[in-house]
Order: structure tokens, then sequence, then C-alpha cells
């Protein structure tokens, strides 16, 4: 097979419409979600009266910042452009001119971390990655107001490629290829200690007194060694097992529990959400779409019946 | 075979050119610190940093952190003398019941704690010393506190460290 044909096939072999639809959306919600939680902290950490001031982060790096945080003369000004930026996410979400409010997305998570990088967390970085990559393709193309446009003017919808796929793949295999890499090089890891470490810390703990109660036991402390040992060899063989079709239910199912136990237990930000929202890449999106339109399409046969 | 696209030729090549770029800067930014890091990154890294693409992801490694860190601001008078300490920002972190939010405050004190972040701590140093009343503080300073915790889990007494210090007057 020659390389032009194999990337015809690996990056422009049509996706489902109705799973890039899916997938849309909940990252729609997963951004929207996202950016309403940092309301609170708005005028404290990106107002013309925030903790620290643009130009002092400006004065950290010699990158180029830019950002419309650094426009604003009162607290107010900061929160009214940070609902502005829930426009381009809401009507990603909905599907109103679906490419282009993805890449204003993008834009308006790029500006809150060029205001201030200092408080964003892993979680952030993959919302921008997946933001970027789904920005590649039509995702439009079914359950949005594009598609019902389309539908008005009796126009076919673009066909989905599936190379914003492929980097998500690519991605979250290199987010867990990574840190399997960096925990095999720590004492903690080998030793089965680093969730205690992990759970212990206050600046992560969900539930205090959950936290506490497991980690002042003796069976709570065999748990968590247990545990850490489970997720550095879950974290070491997703790779592998996630790249054939037999292993991958199982390496998936599993991370599904490693990210629900962290989300239960541990406030690490958008990380779980984000790491999940990824795992809807690896199933069968023809599967997924049938599915989505027997959903559809049920309620409305019921109504005929 | 999966039918493939019939997508426009140039658009093809203009996303292919975008996954062979943004693959390079993956690499240049896992390199970081190599020579490979060194030949790539000066193309890239104005690209990453931009988008905020880096590929880092510690994610608890190598180590979970085995303390926590706050900074409180020690207010000395123009003898040394200690006229009072606060917590800069966020304070000692004291939990109860459900955390549902992630506290983007303790974030930030935790990154201002790491040493290449000066120019962070320095400018919180200004801001205190502007928002000073009293006209007998000469001297602020950030102090770093970290409790570490041992394997029975035990809070010891906190170890205070100065990173930081600013005469206002």
């Amino acid at each position: 097979m020659s390389v032009t044909s194999w990337s015809r096939r690996f990056f422009f072999a049509s996706v489902d419409p109705h799973a890039a639809a899916v997938m849309r959306i909940s990252l729609g919600l997963l951004l929207v979600g996202s950016h309403l939680l940092l309301w609170p902290d708005v005028a404290t950490l990106m107002g013309p009266d925030a903790a620290i001031g643009f130009d002092a982060v400006q004065g950290w790096s010699r990158d180029w910042r830019a950002t419309w945080y650094a426009w604003v003369d009162h607290g107010w000004q900061a929160h009214l452009l940070h609902a502005l930026g829930l426009v381009p996410m809401v009507l990603f979400t909905v599907g109103w001119g679906t490419q282009t409010m993805a890449w204003l997305s993008l834009l308006v998570q790029v500006f809150v971390h060029h205001r201030m990088p200092w408080i964003q967390h892993g979680g952030d970085r993959l919302l921008r990655l997946w933001t970027l990559y789904m920005a590649l393709v039509p995702c439009g193309a079914a359950l949005s107001l594009d598609a019902r446009r389309r539908a008005k003017g009796h126009r076919l919808p673009p066909p989905v490629s599936r190379v914003a796929h492929r980097l998500i793949q690519a991605q979250l295999c290199l987010v867990y290829a990574v840190t399997a890499w960096e925990k095999l090089k720590g004492r903690q890891w080998m030793d089965g200690t680093a969730l205690y470490y992990a759970i212990a810390s206050p600046h992560f703990q969900r539930i205090p007194a959950l936290s506490e109660a497991v980690i002042q036991n003796g069976i709570g402390q065999a748990l968590l060694a247990l545990g850490t040992w489970m997720t550095l060899a879950w974290e070491v063989l997703f790779v592998p097992l996630v790249l054939f079709r037999k292993t991958r239910p199982v390496v998936l199912v599993l991370g599904v529990a490693v990210h629900a136990g962290i989300f239960l237990l541990m406030t690490v930000g958008s990380f779980s959400p984000a790491s999940l929202w990824a795992y809807l890449s690896f199933v069968d999106d023809r599967a997924l779409g049938a599915r989505v339109r027997g959903w559809l399409q049920g309620p409305v046969a019921e109504t005929a019946n | 075979m999966e039918p493939a696209l019939r997508v426009w030729a140039p658009g093809r090549v203009l996303i292919l050119v975008f996954v062979a770029w943004h693959t390079l800067t993956a690499v240049g930014s896992l390199g970081n610190g190599t020579w490979v890091g060194k030949l790539i990154r000066p193309l890239t890294r104005p690209y990453e940093r931009f988008l905020g693409v880096y590929q880092s992801w510690p994610m608890f490694a190598p180590n979970a952190p085995t303390s926590t860190y706050w900074l409180e601001m020690v207010e000395r008078d123009a003898k040394g003398e200690v006229l009072a300490r606060t917590p800069v920002y966020a304070g000692e972190i004291t939990r109860s019941g459900v955390e549902l939010v992630y506290n983007r405050a303790h974030k930030l004190e935790r990154t201002l704690s790491k040493d290449n972040r000066k120019s962070g701590r320095r400018a919180l140093l200004e801001r205190a010393c502007r928002g000073t009343d009293a006209a007998s503080v000469q001297l602020v300073e950030w102090r770093r506190k970290t409790p570490p915790r041992d394997q029975v889990g035990t809070l010891v007494v906190p170890v205070s460290e100065e990173l930081e210090e600013r005469r206002c007057r």
C-alpha cells in the first residue's frame, strides 16, 4: 500500500456524522462547564485588581501573550468578557457555524491560559488540544443547527474525516505513555505508596473524611498500594492493549474505573472528564452513530404507531 | 474497506501539513532539554507556547507530592521584629465536607512555590507592600511552609523557608 493510499485510509476515511456529533456535543458541554467553573475566580485571578497583574505574567517568560483579560479596567468587565467567551462554546455545542466556533472556543481558552498560566492544570491543556483537533473536521454535519439549515436547503452534509479521531487517539496514547515512563522512574510508584501520598495531600482531597479514613487504616493502605501498582500497570500497558480490537474494551473499561476513582477521591480539575471524553474516539463510530439514530428515531416511531 | 472521503486535495494536504507540524512540535516538547528539543524547539516553541500544547504529563510522577505548600507574608519593622504573619492568598488548606470545585487559588500558591516563579512572587510582594497601611512595616517576605506527611498519616510541624523578600520603605 502506498503512503498516499495509507494516509487516505488512515486520516480521511469517513466517520459516522452522528458519532462525530456525540463527540462535539459532549466536548462543548465540557468546555462550557469548565469555563463556568472559573467564574468565581475571574475578578481575583484575571481582573485588573487580580492577585498577579498581566505585566508580571508577561515578565515571567519571553513568550508572546495575547489575552482580552488584559484590556479591562474593572472587575465587571472581566466578567463580561468571560461571559462573552461562553458564546462560541455554546454555539459549538449546538452546532451553529461549528468549525468557526471551534476555533473561537480555542481562542477563548488561549486567552485564559495567557492571562493566568499558573492556575492551569492538565485538564485545561487536554481541553485545548481536543478543541484544536475537533476544529479540523466538520463535526457539525449531524445533530446541529448547521445540519438543519443544510437540510432546508436540500444540501448534502460534508463528510467528516477521521483525522480528528486519529489525533485524539494518538494524543491520549502519548499522555499515558509519557506519564507511565515518568512514573517508572519514581520510588513511590515502585514501593506502592504513590496513591497514599496523592490522596493524603490536602491539595487534592475531594472528601477529606473519606481520604483520611482510607489512609489511616491498614486495609486502606494495602488497597492503595494495590491501586498504585494496578494504575502503573494499566498506564504501561495502555498503548499496546488499546491498539488491538480484542483487548481495547478491557483497557478502556479499566481506564473508566481509574478515572472514576480519581474523580471520586481527588480534585484534579477537568482532567478525568477530559480524558474519558477521548475514549469516545476508540468506540466504533458506526455502531455509536447507529445507536444514536436509533434513539432519535425511537420516539418518532412510537408516535407514528 | 471504508470509503475514503473525496476531500478537496489542497485541503487534505493542508491537514497533513498541520498533522506533521503538530507532531514535530510534540516531539520537540517531549525532547525538551535534549539535543532533539534543542534542534526542534526554536522553530516550534512559539506555536507550542501560544496554544499551550506542551507535552508534559507528570500526573503525580515521578512521585506524588509528600508536602502541601502555602505562602504567607511576614511583615517586619526596621529592627527586624515580626509585626504580623498573614496568609498571602488562599492560605493553609483547611477542608471539610465535600470539595466540589477545583480550587484555582490553591493551585496558584502551589505553582508560585516553585523556584522558577520568582516574577509572580515578586508581583505579589509589591502588591502586599502597596496594601499595607502600617508605616512601621519596612520589609515583607514570602515564606513557604511545607508540612511533610509521614507514612502513618500524621502531619508534623511545618518547615518554613523564605522564598522572597521586598523592602517596602
